[in-house]
């Protein structure tokens, strides 16, 4: 499932490149993250999704590990990957930021994707939709917010 | 249509589902490819459960496992530790959700109290100290197998017939018909004739059904994985203080204590594995609620399939939420319905409800709802001259009053069991 979109951060783009090579912190904004650890170029991330959405007893909240690095960046795009497994099934989400200036302030248009592999089983294809969605854009909000309050 | 009834499956929902068929007088025939509860029954983590895990965010399965609990316990009190439970914060946030959880329990009708944790630290030292929160609740600890042969005794003896180790092959049809069912055991394959058929196996329904050519209800394949340990580090159910997750239920069974659970996602129900470093995520959050696991291993660990239903499901007859009653004639199928969903807890209500919808469907007779007393049982089944192994019976009797009689106490279980074998 592709996402994509655009917002203005009123922040230099230097700033915000800056950010965006910043991997401890836009780690802080992958969902449901308990806690990471770095080897070498990889952030080791132990998650726990929150699938309450999916109205299963059982299964409110889904644990996993999952292996987030850079995959590619330029000077104006960042792209990070993140690959695991949650409840035995494999999970990936890429998510591409690109910046360019505009004035003092920096455009930001990205695009994510989010796989849920074998979960969809378990949570039905339209519960993954929202799921996906849900997870894309508050992991999106929260790197906007963090842009926004980088200091100089 | 006569009255004779199939019911395939030998777990705790199959098993009520022939109790009640039988008290209703039906002429009801339990088939089961293994021994009793060999399947997910066996294999679960052995909680009663109060309710109060899903009082926040599934209030029906809340109101069902608080009032099994409550009817399960008055019925079979001897094959239940009433241990009680409690809910553990580790953090603000947990503490937090206790906060709703506590209100959503009392909403519910489940008995819940806050105590302190220094109090309840000296109840149960090995749980990790920093607790910050503990709320009480009436969890319970069920035997699974004692308790599941309880039920197949009391079916056997209000007239029912039970075939363990008989694999049921196949549904046979004749014009959108049930006509019974093609089973296999140890004398080889037959045709039995039925007039309705039960199929009570659950997850395990996908195979039997499409050979049958029956369309497979809407099955998630969902497995549950628990860790063994040696020894029992709490005398009470614990669980973690979140919403429901992976490694926040630890309790003691027998003389062992169990951890669950881990949620994994399979291809095939009947052939899978579950892989080591999702049990040791699992483990990791065990053993930040008991922390005195991080300096062990655990002895083994056990896994099975769970009976998750698709909600989405539009053929389906909705008894409740937690569970489905789904009749296939919408598939063009008179004479069959499959039971999917539910937990160990709500065995008997699925059960119930199941005889309760079958009897409606001949439409002639109400079923019987005498009172079930499954803590005579086994003195009863002893007195019917129905045990095929008396000699064994004496050898358990002979034990009473020396140092083993504790620890031999289950085989009766597995005389019982042995002797309601008919292939």
């Amino acid at each position: 499932m592709l996402l994509e979109g655009e917002f203005t951060v009123n922040r230099p783009v230097q700033e915000v490149n800056r950010y965006l090579r910043d991997m401890d912190r836009i780690m802080t904004c992958l969902p449901g993250l308990q806690q990471y650890t770095r080897s070498g170029e990889d952030y080791v991330c132990k998650i726990k999704l929150d699938v309450s959405k999916a109205e299963n007893s059982y299964l409110s909240t889904l644990s996993g590990k999952l292996i987030a690095k850079y995959e590619d960046t330029t000077e104006n795009m960042a792209r990070i990957s993140a690959n695991g497994r949650v409840a035995g099934s494999s999970i990936q989400l890429i998510i591409t930021v690109e910046t360019s200036p505009e004035g003092e302030s920096t455009s930001v248009s990205w695009s994510s994707e989010m796989e849920f592999g074998l979960l969809i089983r378990i949570i039905g294809e339209s519960k993954v939709r929202e799921l996906s969605r849900l997870n894309i854009e508050n992991t999106i909000e929260c790197i906007r917010k963090q842009m926004e309050t980088l200091q100089t | 249509m006569t009255d004779k009834i199939a019911v395939i499956g030998g777990g705790i929902t199959g098993l009520f589902t022939t109790l009640y068929l039988a008290n209703a007088g039906f002429n009801v025939h339990l088939y089961e490819r293994g021994d009793i509860a060999s399947g997910t029954s066996g294999h679960f983590h052995g909680m009663l459960h109060s309710g109060a895990r899903y009082a926040v965010n599934d209030e029906i399965s809340a109101r069902e496992c608080a009032n099994e609990n409550r009817i399960i316990f008055e019925m079979a009190s001897n094959f239940v530790e009433d241990t009680g439970g409690y809910f553990v914060a580790l953090n603000g946030e947990e503490a937090e959700y206790g906060s709703i959880l506590s209100r959503r329990c009392n909403a519910l009708g489940i008995l819940s109290e806050e105590i302190q944790p220094e109090e309840f630290l000296k109840l149960e030292p090995f749980v990790n100290p920093s607790a910050q929160k503990i709320l009480r609740v009436p969890d319970r600890i069920i035997h699974s197998y004692e308790f599941s042969v309880a039920v197949a005794l009391e079916a056997l003896m209000n007239g029912a017939s039970i075939s363990t180790n008989s694999n049921v092959e196949k549904i046979n049809v004749e014009a959108g018909s049930v006509k019974g069912i093609t089973v296999s055991g140890v004398n080889g394959t037959r045709r039995e004739s039925f007039d309705y058929v039960v199929n009570a196996t659950g997850p395990y329904s996908s195979g039997l059904l499409s050979r049958s050519g029956v369309e497979t209800p809407p099955l998630m394949p969902a497995v549950g994985s628990m860790a063994v340990y040696n020894g029992r580090f709490v005398n009470s159910v614990i669980n973690r203080m979140r919403k429901p997750s992976d490694g926040d239920i630890f309790l003691p069974y027998g003389e062992v204590s169990i951890l669950g659970t881990l949620a994994t996602v399979v291809d095939n129900p009947e052939e899978f594995e579950v892989d080591s470093e999702d049990i040791e995520m699992m483990v990791e959050e065990g053993n930040e609620m008991i922390p005195a696991l991080g300096g062990m291993k655990y002895s083994r660990i056990y896994s099975s399939i769970r009976p998750l239903v698709d909600d989405s499901s539009k053929s389906a007859r909705e008894a409740t939420r937690s569970f489905r009653i789904i009749e296939h004639t919408e598939d063009g199928l008179n004479g069959l319905v499959s039971l999917v969903g539910g937990k160990f807890t709500t065995g008997r209500l699925i059960g119930e409800q199941t005889a309760d919808y079958v009897t409606g469907k001949f439409g002639n007779r109400d079923r019987s709802k005498k009172k079930v007393d499954l803590n005579s049982t086994y003195e009863r089944f002893s007195r019917s001259g129905k045990c095929r192994y008396p000699e064994l019976l004496k050898m358990l009797g002979d034990k009473r009053g020396t140092i083993d009689e504790e620890r031999l106490n289950p085989a009766l279980s597995l005389i019982f069991a042995a002797s309601i074998c008919i292939d």
